[in-house]
């Protein structure tokens, strides 16, 4: 029996990729990558909490769904480069799902918003956005200011049209690699 | 009113420490946030915080430290802290203090914002 042939994606993969992922974002992958996430880069706490944040989106906003433990869970991609020789000294963090068309457009936008504000602005954005949050699952604008903010770089969208109606989008963040302290949680 | 004592975990969510004691007035908010649930995590804290602010005339102590929270948490936290300045404004007795890493640039900058939104007086305490 031969049902898997890891070969091709094995041959075509970066050596330079941590890790690369797909299927369902749900709480344990969450858990076990941020897990991995944080003790595989030098115990970075930028792509800790920018891996996070972005995580909760592909679960929450993903039109692609699996039913784990009686709950609807976006599907998605997760890819972490530690560098090349462009990003030297640079993470890269890169997550992609389905959506519709016209959430891209607005997500775009806000990323238009987000890339081209200072770094105060972006502080005075995030502060109003929070104080029209009402709800937990109420935050993929606010979160995608954290990130911009932490990672102090642009959001790079990419949008790959599926059909009609939908794409699946990848969002890049760029993290340096000696940004954060080397300590605990 | 009870006392609130949970202990914090981070087995597949992160579960921050709590202990809000009703004699004393002090509060704790220890660990990382990120939550399955948060608003309803959030929410006997906050009711706790308003009951005390109102049938009390004691001392309030809060004591953070944090070094984690996702942005569903921080704006629970921002509830928190405007209750705070709320019963500070009525003249209760408010003491806020904010342990940190020295080196955590984003949580210091978190905390600025949370200041500015606020208006209550946290005293930064880098460690």
């Amino acid at each position: 029996m031969n049902l898997t042939n890891l070969y091709q994606y094995y041959r075509n993969s970066d050596d330079k990729r941590l890790v690369a992922f797909k299927g369902p974002f749900d709480k344990y992958i969450i858990s076990a990558f941020a897990d991995f996430v944080f003790k595989y880069t030098e115990k970075n706490k930028k792509i800790f909490k920018t891996f996070i944040e972005l995580a909760q989106n592909v679960a929450h906003y993903s039109t692609e769904r699996k039913e784990t433990e009686g709950k609807s869970v976006g599907v998605g991609s997760l890819a972490i480069g530690s560098s090349d020789e462009i990003y030297e000294n640079f993470y890269v963090l890169s997550v992609g799902n389905k959506i519709k068309k016209s959430q891209f457009d607005i997500l775009n936008k806000k990323c238009e918003i987000i890339n081209n504000s200072s770094k105060e602005e972006l502080r005075a954005y995030k502060r109003k956005e929070r104080a029209l949050l009402h709800g937990a699952n109420d935050n993929a604008h606010i979160g995608l200011i954290m990130c911009s903010l932490i990672a102090n770089s642009e959001i790079e969208l990419v949008e790959d049209p599926l059909d009609k109606d939908h794409s699946f989008f990848t969002l890049n963040l760029i993290i340096e690699r000696k940004g954060a302290k080397n300590s605990e949680l | 009113m009870k006392d609130i004592n949970i202990e914090g975990s981070n087995d597949v969510y992160f579960v921050p420490t709590v202990k809000f004691e009703t004699e004393s007035g002090d509060c704790l908010l220890e660990g990382e946030s990120f939550l399955a649930e948060t608003v309803k995590f959030y929410t006997p804290l906050i009711e706790w915080l308003e009951t005390f602010t109102v049938q009390k005339e004691k001392k309030l102590d809060f004591t953070f430290k944090l070094t984690y929270f996702n942005t569903s948490s921080s704006k629970c936290i921002l509830d928190i802290l405007k209750i705070l300045k709320r019963y500070e404004d009525k003249g209760g007795d408010v003491v806020v203090n904010w342990h940190y890493d020295e080196d955590d640039m984003d949580m210091e900058e978190a905390l600025e914002d949370y200041i500015i939104d606020t208006g209550v007086k946290i005293n930064l305490i880098p460690y």
